[in-house]
């Protein structure tokens, strides 16, 4: 009993998390008249899971009250209740009626703290914290935990499981959502990347590339792949392709159907990015790996140990003190890195640093540079991420923030390649 | 009679052991030293022979383009491609001459593609001219490769006491593969 009461506030912030995505979205389709999007949409449930919510939280406090005058009602008649004729009060009775006194003296206290902690978070927990998930946690955890202090095991089932009701609403209502979300999200990215890269360009929520990222030892073999977010398309001349990956050993948790990339908060057993191949006009014969000495040290034993596979020193001792490079065939690393692009590596590094795990990760393989980039935010996820109840998306922001994950794409491209290298495919 | 434990707790047999340990390092790092000069010595060598590849590559390469414009140009300037003889081994200066005279083809061939456009449109002569390109490319990386690995080898012959294992290896200094002076821009033979 302790522990579904100690899980609840979690859950429960899973909850409003959910709702909170999916009322921030309605309105998102609402604001845009998104007509052949608002066909399904949850607005239709009798309540949005925040109405619901706050619903649960109001008949919680009512429940509370009444209950506490219902315990108290009867503790005072029971208290009062005179000995029955002719049978002097027992020395049982007189133990029943001292407990009974004693649990009306406790009920008293209770009613004072829980009203006491009804008003603080009111007053200060929540203006302080949002009307989000953690103003609404704090009011939660604190009724529960008393109730659960309190001893009122039965009452505190009731509200578990009026809770747990809300829960399954909001988490069907969040499903239906985020089956709205697809489609919405579909064509706004589809939208921005045909504006960025032309009509060639396209984007498959749930595609992969065509080839095996493990033959390419870009990472390290997981034991299993998940991918979503495929965008082709051609920028400056160069064919391009991103996904969205995750790697991962043994199992792992998956939430709802759907497999999205910001489901994965551990890093520890896996790899969660970026992964972006160009096809670039210079094929090489072997493989070749560039790798940030500061952020990936420990990749270089992994890099060591794959078959003939050796370190390769260019002439910039600038650049050698900050990658590691390590090829099939020298000849193919001088062939492509040229000073040009030795210098643009460089500069494109020192954009980067600052910004958390960012480090240059490259895979040179037959005609595409395989670039991987680690832990940045979930791409093409901002439409889902609205976590906080009262934000509002914009279509305009919405669009900005697909923008600006497609610029991870742009920028690699202009800052390895510029214009004259581009324009040579 | 004196034993060998007397002798190396006497003081002239701790510095005769004291000796010869520092010989004796000195001597393991004279070998070591003298594998990784050989080992450097190797990957030059590898290094040469792939600029020998890229410019028996370029070479072909401009044949072929001279070939497909032979009727556009006048027979003096064929005579330059005529003029480079490749063969294997050849020292670095001789390389270094072959590699001038190679550009001065490839400026003329497209100085020729300049004049006809006709030829400078057919699909065969553009399709040459990346080539040509392409070779170049791959030149310039053999030399860096090349050069690098000379640097390397270089710096380590006149370090002592790597210079000593050189010297009982006959490992000598190398040549550097010399940039023409048209190279140290960035080459733009797109079209």
């Amino acid at each position: 009993m302790f522990l579904l009461l100690a899980a609840q506030p979690i859950l429960l912030f899973g909850c409003l998390m959910a709702g909170a995505k999916n009322a921030a979205f309605q309105r998102f389709l609402a604001e845009h008249e998104m007509a052949a999007l608002t066909e399904m949409d949850v607005g239709k449930a009798p309540l949005t899971p925040r109405q619901l919510s706050m619903t649960a939280m109001i008949v919680l406090i009512i429940g509370m009250a009444a209950f506490f005058r219902y315990w108290r009602s009867i503790n005072r008649k029971i208290a009062q209740a005179a000995a029955p004729e002719g049978h002097p009060p027992s020395e049982y009775e007189n133990a029943r009626k001292k407990k009974f006194f004693a649990i009306e003296r406790t009920t008293k206290t209770l009613h004072t703290v829980l009203l006491i902690l009804s008003v603080i978070p009111a007053i200060v927990v929540i203006p302080v914290l949002g009307f989000g998930e953690p103003g609404v946690n704090a009011l939660i955890a604190a009724y529960m935990v008393t109730f659960w202090a309190a001893g009122a095991f039965m009452f505190t089932i009731a509200v578990w499981l009026l809770i747990a009701l809300g829960q399954l609403v909001s988490l069907v209502c969040a499903s239906l959502s985020l089956r709205n979300a697809r489609p919405a999200k579909a064509q706004i990215i589809t939208g921005e990347i045909k504006r960025v890269f032309g009509e060639n360009s396209g984007y498959e929520p749930n595609g992969h590339f065509y080839e095996d990222p493990f033959e390419t030892d870009v990472l390290k073999r997981y034991d299993h792949l998940a991918a979503n977010d495929h965008l082709f398309g051609v920028y400056r001349g160069l064919a391009f392709e991103q996904m969205d990956v995750l790697f991962y050993d043994g199992g792992l948790p998956k939430t709802g159907q759907a497999f999205l990339t910001s489901d994965l908060a551990h890093k520890q057993n896996g790899f969660k990015g970026r992964w972006i191949i160009v096809h670039q006009p210079k094929a090489v014969a072997g493989r070749f790996y560039i790798v940030s000495k500061d952020a990936y040290a420990d990749e270089r034993k992994r890099f060591k140990n794959l078959p003939g596979l050796s370190e390769v020193f260019l002439e910039d001792t600038e650049y050698n003190n900050r990658f590691v490079v390590y090829a099939q065939t020298p000849h193919d690393v001088f062939y492509v890195m040229t000073p040009q692009l030795i210098g643009r590596l460089k500069k494109f590094a020192d954009r980067g640093a600052g910004k958390p795990d960012f480090s240059i990760r490259l895979g040179f393989y037959e005609n595409r540079i395989h670039f991987v980039v680690s832990g940045l935010t979930d791409a093409f996820e901002h439409l889902f991420g609205a976590f906080d109840l009262d934000a509002s998306i914009s279509e305009e922001s919405a669009r900005a923030s697909v923008r600006r994950d497609l610029n991870l794409i742009t920028d690699f491209i202009d800052s390895l390649f510029g214009p004259k290298e581009a324009s040579k495919c | 009679m004196l034993t060998v434990l007397d002798f190396l707790t006497s003081p002239m047999g701790a510095a005769s052991a004291a000796a010869a340990a520092l010989l004796f390092i000195f001597l393991a790092y004279c070998i070591a030293a003298g594998n990784t000069l050989a080992r450097l010595m190797v990957k030059v060598q590898e290094a040469a022979s792939g600029i020998d590849v890229a410019l028996s590559k370029r070479y072909g390469v401009l044949k072929k383009v001279f070939e497909a414009s032979k009727g556009y140009m006048a027979h003096e300037k064929y005579i330059v491609l005529e003029s480079i003889k490749l063969r294997g081994g050849m020292p670095m200066e001789e390389k270094n001459r072959a590699a001038a005279r190679m550009d001065t083809a490839a400026v003329e061939i497209s100085a020729v593609g300049e004049a006809y456009p006709q030829l400078a449109s057919s699909e065969i002569f553009i399709q040459l001219q990346k080539s040509i390109s392409d070779t170049e490319e791959h030149l310039q990386a053999a030399r860096r490769l090349y050069n690098a690995n000379v640097s390397v080898l270089n710096q380590k012959i006149v370090s002592f006491p790597a210079s000593v294992a050189a010297a009982m290896r006959g490992v000598k200094k190398q040549q550097m593969f010399v940039a023409q002076e048209a190279h140290r821009a960035d080459i733009d033979m797109t079209l």
